[in-house]
């Protein structure tokens, strides 16, 4: 038994190795996290602050590409929307990737214009039938421009999207599957949905494609009141906060259910802490993702050799 | 009305806070002249009141930061990165 206990242990460390935990790149951030590549894995940079820079930006980026593995984010393009995506946009991306060659890029299942209106942000479309076939066509032409299919990101969202006729597990399945790319699985925008729609996080994971996760974020947010002192809140993904426990525990059962290597991203967009704090939440997500790990292998049947 | 139709609807709620002030008021009558089908009428008319204004406020927060941020263009550490 002991022996068996050991050989666990020696496959658990085997699959922790593929797994890497990173943060999102940052310029106040630039410091602590040249300062400590040695244990950060990966970087992923948002992309569209690059698409109209200087070249001195884009070969101080490159610098960095050649020092840790790098990922590109793009935040702005609308790919799941029944309104094709702006080629120009497409175009910026493909010429970033070029330059930098990063390991993926990954944007998110948002709309965020329409009509000749910017949203400002992510905005949940809705979960049709039709906003499925132009996301599809969308993610085509964006992979055929780029050269790659993009990872696709779960949003979070304060409304229930208008005029849906599928649930998000559904709707976010349903792309996947059909479209062929990874999904980027957003741990505190599945909570957050969870918690604003009365949900349960654990179900709503289970949920969706596991299969399909590469990259997983990780960030924090805040409860804030509804209007109409309703005594109800909502669970805004801010990014200036935390990541708090139900979401490194989401971390350990994604890592129990999926065994694929998992690419963990922190992403934090202001109020900064001491940079050792950042360092910290990186060590919980490698202790969550470990404890998923294990668990995993406890769950498998003992292969006995012959 | 198309599913772009839609997306563009919403685009405008979501961003211009006198249509949806008159949206929440009455519903109907801010949709009367559009190409909704009824399905989609229905579906905007019980639509998450309390989401609206929430997702509404936090796009308007993240529209100002837009902005400011387009004012500060700048970046010290790139600088310093690139001089060393």
């Amino acid at each position: 038994m002991a022996a068996a206990e050991a050989a666990v242990g020696v496959e658990a460390n085997v699959m922790i190795r593929d797994d890497r935990v990173g943060l999102a790149w940052r310029d106040a951030l630039a410091g602590g996290i040249l300062a400590h590549l040695d244990i950060i894995d990966v970087v992923e940079v948002i992309a569209d602050d690059y698409f109209r820079t200087s070249n001195r930006r884009i070969r101080a980026l490159n610098t960095l590409a050649r020092q840790v593995p790098l990922y590109l984010h793009g935040v702005a393009m609308g790919l799941a929307s029944a309104i094709p995506v702006e080629q120009k946009r497409l175009d910026a991306m493909a010429r970033l990737v070029n330059a930098m060659e990063p390991q993926g890029w990954s944007e998110h299942l948002a709309f965020v214009r329409a009509g000749g209106i910017e949203i400002g942000h992510l905005a949940a479309p809705p979960r049709t039938n039709e906003v499925i076939e132009g996301t599809l066509a969308n993610i085509a032409t964006a992979a055929k421009t780029i050269g790659a299919l993009p990872q696709l990101e779960n949003i979070a969202t304060l409304i229930s999207p208008p005029c849906s006729t599928m649930n998000e597990a559904a709707w976010t399945t349903q792309i996947i599957r059909l479209s062929g790319a990874p999904l980027m699985l957003d741990l505190h925008n599945l909570y957050a949905n969870a918690v604003n729609f009365g949900e349960s996080p654990e179900a709503l994971l289970a949920s969706m494609p596991l299969d399909r996760v590469q990259c997983v974020h990780l960030s924090g947010g805040v409860l804030i009141n509804e209007p109409g002192n309703t005594g109800k809140q909502r669970l805004l993904d801010d990014h200036i906060h935390d990541v708090p426990d139900e979401v490194f525990a989401l971390l350990t059962e994604l890592a129990t259910r999926a065994p694929q290597p998992l690419t963990i991203i922190i992403e934090r967009d202001g109020a900064y802490p001491q940079f050792n704090h950042l360092l910290c939440q990186l060590t919980r997500a490698r202790e969550a993702l470990a404890m998923g790990r294990a668990r995993m292998h406890l769950s498998e049947p003992l292969q006995v050799a012959a | 009305m198309s599913a772009p139709g839609v997306e563009a609807f919403l685009a405008n709620l979501y961003s211009d806070a006198a249509l949806r002030e008159s949206f929440l008021h009455d519903a109907e009558t801010v949709m009367a002249n559009l190409p909704l089908t009824e399905i989609e009428r229905a579906a905007l008319i019980e639509i998450d009141r309390v989401g609206l204004q929430m997702a509404a406020a936090s796009y308007a927060k993240k529209r100002a930061h837009h902005r400011g941020k387009r004012e500060f263009s700048g970046s010290r550490f790139w600088t310093f990165l690139f001089r060393r």
